[in-house]
């Protein structure tokens, strides 16, 4: 009996945390707390990429 | 530096206007088979359920009852399945893909051919590009999430026989 009492005594007595200058407790801002965060869907990508820019006569010169 | 900015632009607005072309080609074959599938479930459905269809004597012979018992067993199982598919979902998403896809593609098509008449961009077209984009992103919502391959191969190379590069704009006369 003593014992039980001893131990509520004693979790009662526990020191709380106390903010310090390393251990800052930080204000979170709950008013937003129903945003959830949806990536993007996916867009419908072509199989392939699209060719680029016709060669142009002088670089097929060069090339020649 | 400016002449690569330029050469990329144009890539950009080409691919899109590609890309439009193809999702509306895309799209429409999707709508018009997932119409055709449910049009035949439909059709199922009200063939099993009519009484009148039930009274023909063609059901009373030894073919025509198992005939009759199969189309039965058919049409239970579409009755059963075809909510579960969701097709007038996919006919309404695919009716709009094609709608905005469509309305895309022939705005591109007006913003590539001032491009070619003027030989170059104006800002208030670059503008409209911009907006072009956000059309696209907003349809991008509704994409499929996956393509359904073959045939979406079958489009992109109807796209670019359609659409070759003569048909697009590329400043090189300007670089140049």
């Amino acid at each position: 009996m003593t014992n039980e009492s001893d131990n509520e005594k004693s979790e009662r007595e526990l020191p709380l945390i106390k903010p310090t200058r390393d251990r800052k407790i930080i204000d979170v801002d709950t008013s937003n707390d129903s945003f959830i965060y949806v990536p993007p869907a996916p867009r419908l990508q072509p199989p392939r990429p699209w060719p680029g820019p016709p060669r142009r006569e002088e670089d097929e010169m060069t090339i020649g | 530096m400016a002449d690569a900015q330029i050469l990329m632009k144009a890539q950009t607005v080409n691919d899109e206007y590609r890309t439009a072309a193809l999702n509306r080609k895309y799209y429409g074959c999707r709508l018009q088979t997932v119409k055709r599938q449910n049009l035949t479930c439909e059709i199922l459905l009200a063939f099993s359920s009519s009484s009148a269809v039930a009274a023909w004597s063609l059901w009373q012979t030894e073919t025509g009852s198992l005939a009759w018992k199969i189309l039965s067993a058919v049409a239970a199982i579409i009755a059963i399945v075809k909510p579960l598919l969701a097709l007038d979902k996919d006919i309404e998403r695919y009716s709009e893909l094609v709608v905005g896809y469509a309305a895309l593609y022939y705005d591109m098509r007006k913003l590539i051919a001032d491009a070619k008449i003027n030989s170059g961009v104006a800002a208030e077209d670059w503008a409209r590009f911009e907006s072009f984009q956000q059309r696209m992103a907003a349809l991008g919502v509704k994409d499929d999430l996956r393509a359904r391959q073959k045939l979406h191969d079958r489009c992109y190379d109807e796209v670019l026989s359609e659409i070759p590069d003569s048909a697009l704009w590329w400043p090189l006369e300007e670089i140049a």
